[in-house]
């Protein structure tokens, strides 16, 4: 029985691992500690599965307890993001249309989201993934009105740092 | 296009560059050991109660042989019990605090159980310490009571000592037992600063981050 559950488990966890490896992405600065964060993240996730009902689905679930172990779970301290993370960042991204500007305003806006409390930053990052404010604030567990308070501050925030 | 909209087109690129994960390794990867803050609270306890414990059995022999000459034998055994139930109970009190954590909590409950267990913690490094000075106080006035048994037992154990001068052997042997003491303390403190505090700041700056989410609202 317990080996059905991890065959099952481990199959949808194959499927939306991108989902875990993008959050991996946004908390952490190199590929040591982007394994190790992925690492914890499933563990928490099979340890928490056995909550999981069915009523929402796989990868919704995902991005809550995922992002709940990457803001406060996760044992590896916040430290200063150097200047050679911006280029980890930014070697994961494929540019199809290179424009220098546009580049280096999106290093300028990876180096203001990497500053973001952990909080912001999971704003953020379900912003980028394309998600609703009511998901936003049902996965975060936050009100709708709160998540859009926040989401306009970073908003200005961001600004002043692109357009100083 | 505003900055957000900016990032948004550029992250969604990162898909086809993420890294791929095997069945395999994926599957090992559930039986490893989770490094959490709060597991790591939880072990970190474990080893100090055995250290104490050890340290309990290690202890020479004549200093318990001390202790009973000085009338303190059952004192110290009732103490000695008393603090590893109390160790235990908080040791229970961790376990809890970890086993509450539910991952699937919202952001906000999640943050309370996290303060629910930086308290716990404050609370066992406070008793600890509290708690050993007031041993050390009560054991000094013990012995300023007793000075003649005191005078005694370590005549008895250093014959070459001068027994003119009693004062100065009192004395001595009370300005030893304040700096080891202070240094026990001291040490203590120390070591909960490298192992526990560390952990807690992590921690601290969470439930910051939920008092201004709180301020939002």
């Amino acid at each position: 029985m317990q080996k059905e559950q991890e065959h099952i488990f481990v199959k949808k966890l194959e499927k939306h691992q991108n989902i875990v490896h993008k959050i991996c992405t946004f908390y952490t600065n190199n590929p040591d500690d982007h394994n190790d964060l992925f690492q914890e993240i499933t563990i928490q996730l099979w340890r928490a599965y056995p909550s999981f009902r069915g009523d929402s689905k796989f990868s919704t679930w995902m991005y809550r307890v995922a992002l709940n172990t990457a803001i406060t779970l996760y044992r590896k301290s916040k430290r200063r993001v150097k200047a050679q993370d911006y280029d980890n960042i930014s070697f994961k991204i494929e540019y199809e249309d290179y424009d220098p500007t546009a580049d280096k305003q999106v290093k300028l806006l990876y180096e203001a989201v990497k500053q973001l409390n952990s909080i912001d930053k999971a704003l953020v990052f379900l912003y980028l993934e394309d998600k609703s404010f009511e998901e936003i604030a049902s996965t975060l567990g936050i009100s709708n009105v709160n998540a859009r308070v926040r989401m306009s501050r970073i908003r200005d925030r961001l600004k002043r740092i692109v357009n100083p | 296009m505003n900055e957000l909209d900016l990032l948004k087109k550029h992250w969604q690129k990162t898909d086809k560059n993420l890294p791929k994960y095997s069945y395999e390794q994926l599957y090992q990867m559930l039986h490893k050991k989770s490094s959490s803050i709060v597991k790591w609270i939880l072990y970190i306890s474990l080893i100090e109660f055995a250290i104490w414990g050890a340290l309990y059995f290690i202890i020479p022999q004549e200093s318990h042989e001390f202790n009973k000459e000085m009338g303190l034998a059952r004192t110290m055994l009732i103490g000695s019990i008393l603090s590893f139930v109390i160790f235990l109970f908080f040791i229970g009190l961790f376990y809890y605090n970890y086993s509450r954590i539910k991952i699937t909590d919202s952001v906000k409950e999640l943050m309370r159980s996290i303060l629910r267990t930086r308290q716990t913690v404050y609370l066992f490094i406070i008793w600890n310490i509290v708690s050993s000075a007031i041993v050390m106080v009560l054991i000094s006035l013990h012995y300023s009571r007793n000075k003649e048994k005191l005078l005694e037992f370590i005549l008895e154990q250093n014959p070459t000592l001068n027994i003119e001068n009693t004062e100065a052997v009192i004395t001595s042997f009370f300005i030893g037992f304040s700096i080891t003491a202070i240094i026990f303390i001291g040490v203590m403190l120390l070591l909960y600063r490298i192992f526990y505090m560390r952990l807690l700041k992590r921690l601290k700056s969470n439930y910051k981050q939920l008092q201004d989410m709180e301020k939002d609202i």
